[in-house]
């Protein structure tokens, strides 16, 4: 471990002590903790019984309107070239009733994230494909902001250097942290019909400097329609102003809702080109799915080079049942080759009696992209209560699609996944249950060579969860765990295979 | 130096616990795009705040049933407060999701997800009762069936004794 590090944490933490007992009777000082004890490994790899821990202290200290935080990061493992313990966000903020400043880590989002969207994904532990360095899922911008909010006014203006999450800790800073991006937003609400805004972006990184300005508007019709429209380019492109299609550096992005008695209906548009910025996050425009098989096939947005819609309906039938039909799609354009992702869903939420609830989905996709073709899936969940405060919960899913290789058609084949979870609720704080996943798909043993497309891989994991107060939660997990893609809070990422035993401490102090 | 580290942070974990936080006062636009101050809409004895996302499946479950309590207690001085933290990809459908939901109390919008990030919330939904004084008294995170009875004795006790001061 870094020995100036170390001691760089114990004077943080030793200045926060003492700043609370100078000012204790008019700060505060909230400390939040997750911990994760692994002893385990990939599926296959050597130790199979390798141990590592994950640490991430969250410190903010409140003194009337200062703000000062820090996160400190700690990971230990067998391999010393993976081990670290950073101070991996460190702030300092003044705010008042309508103006803000922070020096330091901060998170922001200009628009509708078209332009720029940092984030955090709290309780994601993130592990590196490459250097299997494992980090809190974040991505900030370490710098200074300032923000400015009246009825009628709200200013961001921001300027430092965005993290590439990617990077993983052992990289050096100027690694993890590439660019710089200037910029800002200014948004007039004189008008609930109308409420325009404008954005300004500079981004520098390797003596490359790029532009970007853009329009939005959002307001709410008198008819009870919710509107939103944002446009953003880079402003080198003169010739091509509010260019469409596959020309032009720009992205666009509008919304409208309305909602009645019986229903409610949003409808999205998009169109970006030559928009990946390493700092951005447009909308996807692809329903974010809380089912685990289709959450795993997310289509995952190529801003490169992406337009389509997405229209979803919400019916109510009765009180408590709903109905919720989603159609998206998307085209892609790579030089002369198109690629189109398409997906209708539905689903029922159906209280059956007061103590049964039952819920049921099926959706059809296609994904040309990932060469996930004519994709069925279906899903079936009940909870029933068994006796009072303890429920059973029977989730069932099953999904079948082709891939399809046009040069070598003989490695054809269809992939098929099954899911079985059942999970024993006792409110007000213990869960445990069973997890069992079944694939016949020959990319999971890389075995495409063999065409052995019969055989079924299994996993199966054993959780535990238990709250032992309101501010501490114990996880435990024991068995095999898939990976592949996970999507949460609106960011897809990939998670790594894991077998073995896993313990997961959450506190808030 | 590894174990001693792990068994530091295992025995911290389990056992600290400070004092009651606070809740910061906070300005956030509703569904219609609105400026809402927490003062401004706080409730007279207590504040339920319950922090959900459209996308949450436990969330969704819990909507209802909190509606329900809200019908309750609205009378009684006890305000809720929905507050969404759904991204940009999914900020289209935050107010057809409410009405949809048929959400009866205020629901603000925090997107940057800075108010969770401040009181160290990690996970959804996550349920706080705040007392007249602003300070979190009440903590609940996750939801079981049958956690509504949980919150609604929670309440019947903290008005309680809020009556006995």
């Amino acid at each position: 471990m870094n020995k100036i590090r170390t001691q760089n944490i114990f004077w943080f933490l030793t200045g926060c002590l003492t700043l609370l007992f100078i000012t204790k009777s008019t700060s505060q000082i909230s400390v939040s903790n997750l911990l994760q004890y692994q002893v385990g490994n990939l599926p296959g790899a050597s130790p199979s019984d390798r141990t590592s821990l994950y640490n991430q202290l969250n410190i903010n200290y409140l003194y009337e309107n200062i703000r000062i935080g820090g996160r400190i990061e700690y990971f230990n493992v067998d391999n010393r070239d993976q081990q670290y313990s950073n101070f991996q966000q460190k702030f300092i903020q003044y705010q008042n009733e309508n103006f803000e400043i922070r020096l330091g880590n901060f998170y922001e989002i200009l628009g509708k994230g078209l332009l720029l969207r940092t984030y955090e994904i709290p309780g994601v532990i993130y592990e590196e494909t490459g250097s299997r360095q494992r980090y809190g899922f974040y991505k900030d911008i370490e710098g200074i902001l300032l923000r400015y909010a009246t009825d009628h006014l709200y200013v961001k203006l921001l300027y430092g250097n965005p993290l590439d999450l990617l990077q993983p800790p052992a990289r050096t800073r100027n690694q993890r942290r590439p660019s710089i991006v200037q910029g800002g937003e200014i948004n007039f609400n004189f008008s609930p019909f109308i409420a325009p805004g404008f954005l300004y972006l500079r981004s520098e990184q390797n003596n490359t400097v790029n532009e970007f300005a853009g329009i939005n508007f959002n307001g709410n019709l008198p008819i009870g329609m919710q509107y939103y429209l944002e446009y953003v380019q880079d402003t080198k492109a003169q010739d091509q102003y509010f260019a469409f299609g596959s020309t032009g550096r720009h992205a666009f992005y509008g919304f409208l809702n309305q909602s009645f008695n019986w229903a409610s209906f949003s409808i999205e548009l998009k169109d970006y080109h030559d928009f990946t910025l390493n700092f951005n996050d447009p909308p996807s425009l692809v329903r974010e799915q809380p089912r685990t098989l289709l959450n795993r096939g997310t289509h995952a947005i190529q801003t490169q080079d992406e337009r389509g819609y997405q229209l979803e309906g919400i019916f109510n039938i009765g009180s408590l049942n709903t109905i919720t039909a989603n159609h998206s799609r998307a085209e892609n354009k790579f030089a002369d080759s198109k690629f189109i992702f398409q997906e209708y869903y539905i689903d029922l939420n159906y209280y059956i009696t007061d103590r049964t609830l039952g819920k049921a989905f099926i959706d059809w996709a296609e994904d040309e992209v990932i060469n996930a073709l004519e994709r069925w899936t279906i899903g079936i969940l009940v909870e029933q209560e068994l006796i009072k405060y303890w429920s059973l919960i029977t989730d069932l899913q099953t999904q079948q699609f082709k891939r399809a290789y046009e040069l070598s058609p003989r490695f054809n084949h269809t992939v098929k996944n099954h899911l079985l979870d059942l999970t024993i609720t006792k409110s007000p704080n213990l869960a445990f249950g069973i997890n069992v996943e079944a694939a016949q798909d020959p990319l999971e043993s890389n075995t495409l060579n063999a065409i052995d497309m019969t055989n079924y891989k299994y996993w199966m994991g054993f959780n535990f969860n238990y709250l032992y107060s309101q501010n501490h939660s114990i996880n435990l997990f024991y068995g095999e765990r898939r990976g592949g893609t996970a999507c949460s809070g609106g960011i897809c990422y990939e998670v790594q295979p894991f077998k073995g035993f896993e313990l997961r401490l959450n506190s808030i102090f | 130096m590894k174990t001693i580290i792990f068994y530091t942070f295992l025995f911290a974990t389990l056992n600290l616990t400070f004092g009651g936080q606070k809740l910061p006062e906070f300005k956030l636009m509703d569904v219609n795009n609105q400026w809402q101050t927490y003062s401004d809409i706080k409730g007279q004895q207590l504040t339920v705040i319950d922090f959900w996302a459209t996308w949450c499946s436990p969330c969704a479950k819990a909507l209802p049933k909190l509606n329900t309590i809200y019908e309750f207690y609205k009378d009684k001085g006890v305000q809720f407060i929905g507050l969404n933290i759904d991204s940009p990809r999914n900020s289209a459908k935050v107010k057809p999701f409410v009405n949809a939901y048929k959400i009866q109390y205020p629901v603000l919008k925090d997107p940057n997800g800075e108010l969770p990030a401040q009181l160290n919330i990690s996970s959804i939904p996550t349920l706080l009762i705040i007392d007249k004084n602003n300070e979190i008294i009440y903590r609940h995170q996750g939801y079981r069936s049958g956690d509504e009875d949980t919150i609604k004795a929670e309440i019947e006790k903290l008005l309680s004794e809020g009556s006995n001061e």
